[in-house]
């Protein structure tokens, strides 16, 4: 398609606007029930300016995918977790960016379990772009432990998130903010990650 | 409109309720609960609108009767729970996770309709970690004591996480893939993790 190349140039507003409004309604009702005409109604537009921009509904769920796929790595996402103060941190920073990401992991799930290849092997990449970072984050252990720690800190965060996110529906974002849940995450992190069981490389004991 | 109007076995020897649960599990499963029509249950059953309305109510009592039927299920691995070790534990723990495993269609109509927020898996979901809980409470408790809580949470989360991205990255082939050597393995490890360390178990003899 002519459009897809227009999508990863121009940063319009209204293209903005409309991936945006996209993400909202995809990941409430579904990309099958969501029809274009109310995305143009969300945003304000015409469905023809909406098409202009993106050509079908399918290019605007493709733009959401490339787009994620371009997001940067926040630089606290890189440092190295040795402690479990340094693991509480680490496990916060991504409920918190949770609250952001939700919509667009719920839509992409979603997609990847009703056959889309595309959400599949988006998804499937993200897991292991997130995976590849944590094993670095785990340097200071040997590579098996750092791998071992790095499958029980994925497993057991996004378990909670998940269930959360079934749990609490729409109202997710503002759970994340609970204290008395984000206190329970930690706890759950750190009984399933448990690194003070684990030596680092330098050899210096517990 | 109770009318004599149903035996439970068909003059084919097929059981009626049954049959309609299991087409109903894998057009929920494949195209999802909203977008499944009573109508195309029905037809896929080869039975008549009638029986269906007349056996569940509507589509929403044909999900609930779903669930409770695995809810039953699901139930009965929890007995008497007699360990050594933590490995054996650990295998009592899995045991009970792949029992959920052995209905596929219904696993991944599970993780779809959470994703999509539907309240009657989230219910459904809440009221099968409680059940897990109850199970496991016996065992974690004598080793763990007050900690007990918390090595369940653990557990719940971590392993569901396991299977919800088992199921959304390997689809129909879940099963096979979670019960592989290697995978089954990596899962172990997971929950070896979450219990005490092991040589700080007591050894219960008998």
């Amino acid at each position: 398609m002519a459009r897809e190349s227009q999508v990863n140039g121009g940063d319009s507003p209204t293209r903005e606007r409309i991936l945006a409004a996209a993400l909202d309604l995809f990941g409430t009702h579904g990309f099958q029930a969501t029809p274009i005409r109310e995305i143009a109604r969300v945003v304000g537009i015409t469905d023809a300016a909406v098409l202009h921009h993106f050509g079908s509904k399918r290019a605007i769920l493709n733009a959401l995918w490339t787009q994620s796929g371009r997001r940067q790595l926040d630089p606290r996402q890189l440092t190295q977790i040795c402690t479990q103060e340094e693991l509480a941190a680490a496990a916060l920073d991504v409920l918190d960016s949770s609250r952001e990401n939700f919509q667009f992991s719920r839509l992409l799930t979603h997609q990847a379990l009703s056959g889309d290849e595309q959400a599949s092997a988006s998804r499937t990449a993200a897991r292991e772009r997130w995976r590849a970072v944590l094993r670095r984050r785990f340097a200071s252990f040997s590579a098996e432990d750092a791998a071992v720690l790095a499958d029980a800190f994925a497993t057991s965060v996004s378990g909670f998130m998940w269930l959360a996110q079934a749990e609490h529906g729409s109202c997710y974002a503002e759970m994340v903010d609970d204290p008395g849940f984000r206190a329970r995450f930690v706890a759950v992190v750190l009984r399933s990650c448990p690194i003070e069981r684990f030596s680092p490389l330098d050899g210096q004991a517990e | 409109m109770s009318e004599p109007l149903v035996q439970r076995r068909l003059p084919d020897g097929r059981d009626a309720r049954q049959e309609l649960l299991l087409a109903a599990r894998d057009l929920f499963a494949s195209r999802g609960f909203h977008r499944t029509s009573v109508r195309a249950i029905a037809d896929r059953a080869d039975l008549s609108n009638s029986l269906l309305y007349y056996y569940f109510g509507n589509k929403q009592g044909l999900l609930e009767a779903l669930l409770i039927d695995k809810g039953i299920a699901a139930e009965t691995p929890a007995g008497s729970w007699s360990f050594r070790e933590a490995w054996l534990l650990s295998e009592q723990l899995l045991d009970f996770f792949y029992t959920w495993l052995s209905d596929r269609e219904l696993v991944r109509l599970i993780v779809q309709e959470a994703f999509s927020g539907n309240t009657t898996v989230s219910a459904f979901l809440k009221r099968s970690s409680d059940s897990y809980l109850r199970a496991v409470r016996p065992a974690l408790e004598s080793i763990a004591g007050d900690e007990w809580g918390e090595i369940g949470d653990a557990l719940v989360f971590t392993l569901t996480a396991a299977l919800w991205d088992g199921v959304i990255r390997h689809g129909r082939g879940v099963q096979a893939i979670l019960e592989s050597a290697p995978e089954r393995e990596r899962l172990r490890r997971l929950v070896l993790l979450i219990l005490p360390d092991t040589t700080r178990i007591p050894v219960h003899g008998t």
